[in-house]
């Protein structure tokens, strides 16, 4: 079924002439729907009339359906309805803001007999609802009624003036798929989410686990992901959005209710899934060590298990967030500890050099929609972290992965040309862009600190100048690499935009957190799970590495309306030319026009990808080459200490190679 | 004698004149002065205090503004290079702004260094090491350090009698340990500099009647 609709209802010899042409319609038009016959999010809304339904479709009236022929019991249940959306609307306090049922019930709903909807496209112009304001109390009443609530203080009733605002401010919907996800009972005991970063995963998560929290009141939950970071944080977003979301019932933590990291340590049986799982079953508890790997602990849990077969289950529910991050060992011990369902949600490439996007396993939800990043901007981030515009392409996608990835394929064979494409987000619907670009690549001059810092300085009143309501808030600067001239021109930053521009700034490589009402200084490896309305990337040279390309693609997706990319022009003559067409092209098309790499040059990038798939460290390429140069050992200490000077985290197989060649030469010389 | 002075603006005095209660303090002020110390020189607009790095037999950095005058130990060496400077400790061939930033980012506010476990401590700590072999003995080095700090305040605010004279000197900054040491008329920045010189004569402290 497609994003576009979500259907609450079974179809029935009634409603499916109905329910078919909603479906059909708004997939061909690219327009989000909902049939419901009652609120989602909150069970306590039942009704006995069952012959209507409820079409929700934003900028038009909310429309209830009748199916029979009886209007007494249809007026009841409209009645009831508009009440408890009333009701919903107080809970949320939304009715200070869109006002009582009385002030919106007389234009913004309607009703109609199913027979009379004879052709649905005039039947969709009727029920349209002209004035902006209007659309949005509409849009805030679907959102009550598909439980994607939003937060009434910042996103307000009037509509917003700005592109900062309008996009700031854009009442968020979920679409068809993740209201799926959130509302729907599974089926299958073990249920896959998987989509690109910023498709809303970790939300959704969320909101399923309020649905079970509440649903099942004496159930025990796990949420877990890898990183003890990102856990620390899912574990205070929790009462956050419990609060949020109106949750009555206090959280049980560590009773009904667990948020912790994978692993844990010894001391605090709570402190890991796995250690609980430990402390459950009396499993020997393995604690991390160079000698221990989580696969590892986790296999020898299941055979213990598998010796002494559990006779009650740890949990009934168990989410899991980032599964990238996990061996199946650990989804495997989940599963034996779960009495009913496990939701695993991951990426569906952490890396866009990741090998086999398509799944061995079928997702349950792909969520193909990025809804952070302006689909240009996605665009581009994927060209230039691929190299699709260069000479020598770094990777190239097959049409069902590039479908995996959410773009349109449209191929011309006779000349083996691509033109690529991604659908329209509601997010960036509404907003009046006229010929802004998404993505500025901003050219700096020698020497670098000098160069970029003027020119970040320069982006940074630029947005200024185009954005009265701009805070400091609203910027994420990030530096690509990792060498001293990157953290230097933190410092310069550091100095220069307080004394410049008055705003203080964050330099989160440091801080390692968000502070507010600070300029976000940043560097590629804390970017993760961030968001910006502009996003100033800085660097000195483009470079093939993929862990390098990597991080070009996660930082350039981070804003949802315009990145700037700072790049030295000197550094970078050879390459830029083709990336600037290529972006003119994207700002102005809205398509990637891209020749496909033939038979052979295809080959060669997946032989390039596999080698460097198996993760070769630093050290073992090094010694991979001193090998293939024959070095003489005496010499081997002193050129790894030099290639470590010089490529810091971000090497790659050529330019290493180069580097102890030459010096190499120049030691043995001597 | 090597002296290399900086100029500090308002934003800047801002970090560098926020209290110093721990060891961490010491460092984090220790470090974020490397940073200014190996920028490329530009022009200060606004200044409102200057940063001094003095090297002779005494080795220290100098913190001087309107009413308050503090210093700590430097522990590493400076040298002068085609205009830059580079710096280096017993234990660590180069600290840039690179290895500065790393510290700072250990010691931040966070669930590292604070943590009860101690491989959360250890592991970015050991995270650092995989490309840069000495940057565990520079921190241990700087865990170890004697930060000799000591401070000059003209305070009339919260002057009372000689239990807190108008002109004093603050010596050590943990609340069991500090004391205060009045003086009559006050010192200037290069008076303070000189109680701290060890080549040039001592000044005394006698009880007043």
């Amino acid at each position: 079924m497609s994003s576009f609709f979500y259907l609450q209802v079974e179809k029935n010899q009634k409603n499916h002439k109905l329910i078919d042409s909603v479906s059909t319609h708004c997939e061909q038009n690219k327009i989000q729907a909902y049939l419901i016959d009652h609120p989602l999010g909150d069970t306590k809304y039942t009704y006995e009339y069952k012959d209507a339904l409820v079409l929700l479709i934003p900028k038009h009236k909310i429309t209830f359906i009748r199916f029979s022929e009886s209007t007494q019991k249809f007026e009841d249940y409209v009645d009831d309805f508009i009440e408890d959306l009333g009701s919903i609307s107080d809970k949320y306090r939304y009715k200070n803001s869109i006002g009582r049922p009385k002030s919106w019930r007389e234009d913004l709903t309607t009703t109609i007999y199913h027979e009379e909807i004879v052709d649905f496209e005039s039947f969709l112009a009727s029920i349209k609802i002209e004035n902006t304001n209007r659309q949005r109390v509409c849009e805030l009443l679907i959102s009550l009624l598909t439980g994607s609530i939003n937060d009434i203080d910042k996103v307000g009733v009037e509509t917003p003036t700005t592109l900062l605002d309008q996009v700031k401010q854009k009442i968020l919907l979920f679409d068809g798929d993740q209201t799926r996800f959130v509302y729907q009972q599974p089926t299958k005991s073990t249920v896959i989410i998987q989509g690109l970063s910023g498709t809303g995963k970790t939300e959704l998560l969320l909101h399923k686990l309020k649905e079970i929290y509440l649903a099942f009141p004496e159930c025990k939950i796990a949420f877990t992901c890898h990183n003890k970071i990102l856990a620390d944080s899912l574990r205070r977003r929790i009462p956050e959005f419990f609060d949020f979301m109106k949750v009555e019932q206090q959280i049980q933590w560590d009773e009904r209710l667990w948020c912790t990291h994978a692993w844990g340590s010894l001391s605090d049986p709570n402190s890991g899934i796995y250690r609980y799982i430990c402390e459950k079953y009396q499993i020997p508890f393995e604690r991390y060590s160079r000698y221990m790997s989580f696969d590892q602990a986790c296999k020898l849990a299941l055979a213990h298990l598998e010796k002494n077969p559990p006779k009650e289950h740890a949990f009934d529910f168990c989410l899991i967030d980032e599964s990238q991050d996990f061996p199946a060992s650990f989804f495997d011990l989940c599963k034996k500890a779960t009495n009913s369902t496990l939701y695993i949600a991951g990426d569906v490439f952490q890396s866009i050099f990741d090998e086999n996007i398509t799944f061995s396993i079928e997702p349950d939800y792909l969520l193909t929609k990025c809804y952070r990043t302006d689909p240009k901007t996605l665009m581009f981030a994927h060209s230039l972290g691929m190299g699709l515009f260069e000479p020598k392409k770094l990777r190239w996608l097959e049409d069902p992965e590039w479908a995996a990835c959410g773009y349109i394929v449209k191929k011309d064979e006779s000349n083996g040309t691509y033109e690529l494409s991604r659908e329209p987000l509601r997010r960036f619907e509404d907003v009046d862009r006229k010929d802004l670009p998404s993505v500025i690549i901003s050219k700096t001059s020698d020497p670098f600190i000098q160069g970029a810092s003027d020119q970040i300085l320069y982006c940074i009143n630029q947005i200024r100048r185009e954005n009265d309501t701009v805070t400091p808030d609203d910027i994420g600067v990030i530096l690509l690499d990792s060498n001293e001239t990157a953290f230097s021109l933190g410092s310069m930053l550091e100095i220069r935009v307080p004394r410049e521009i008055g705003w203080k700034v964050n330099v989160a490589y440091e801080t390692k957190r968000k502070i507010r009402d600070h300029l976000f200084l940043s560097n590629k490896n804390n970017v993760k799970g961030l968001e910006f309305p502009f996003v100033i990337c800085v660097t000195s040279q483009i470079r093939s590495s993929y862990s390098y390309r990597n991080s070009v693609y996660m930082t350039l997706t981070r804003s949802f309306i315009q990145t700037y990319f700072v790049v030295s022009e000197n550094n970078n003559l050879k390459i830029l030319p083709s990336i600037e067409s290529g972006l003119a092209d994207i700002n102005k098309s809205g398509r990637i026009h891209v020749k496909a790499p033939t038979g052979d040059e295809k080959k060669k990038i997946s032989a390039t990808i596999k080698y460097s798939a198996e993760s070769e460290s630093f050290y073992d390429m090094a010694h991979r080459i001193f090998e293939e140069l024959n070095v003489l050992p005496i010499y081997r200490e002193n050129l790894l200490d030099v290639a470590k000077k010089i490529f810091a985290e971000d090497y790659e197989y050529e330019r290493l190679y180069e580097v102890i060649e030459f010096n190499y030469k120049a030691m043995s010389e001597d | 004698m090597k002296r290399f002075t900086f100029q500090i603006d308002a934003y800047q005095a801002q970090w560098m004149l926020s209290p110093i209660r721990s060891k961490k303090d010491v460092i984090y002020l220790l470090m974020q002065s490397l940073k200014i110390m190996l920028l490329p020189r530009v022009t200060t607009p606004g200044v409102v205090g200057e940063m001094t790095l003095q090297v002779e037999k005494m080795s220290r950095l100098i913190f001087a503004f309107e009413k308050k005058i503090f210093s700590i130990n430097f522990p590493f060496t400076a040298i002068e290079d085609n205009n830059a400077l580079i710096f280096r400790s017993n234990h660590h061939p180069k600290i840039d702004s690179k290895v500065a930033s790393e510290v700072l980012s250990v010691i931040a506010k966070s669930d590292k260094f604070e943590n009860k476990e101690i491989l959360h401590f250890a592991d970015p700590i050991s995270d650092c090491c995989q490309f840069d072999d000495d940057f565990w003995s520079l921190f241990r080095e700087l865990l170890m350090f004697e930060d000799g700090y000591i401070r000059y305040d003209h305070d009339e605010s919260r002057s009372n009698g000689h239990l807190h004279p108008i002109h004093h000197f603050d010596v050590f900054y943990s609340s069991g340990n500090t004391f205060k040491l009045g003086s009559a008329n006050g010192v200037s920045r290069e008076q303070f500099v000189d109680v701290l010189n060890l080549n040039t004569n001592c000044h005394f402290v006698s009880p007043i009647n």
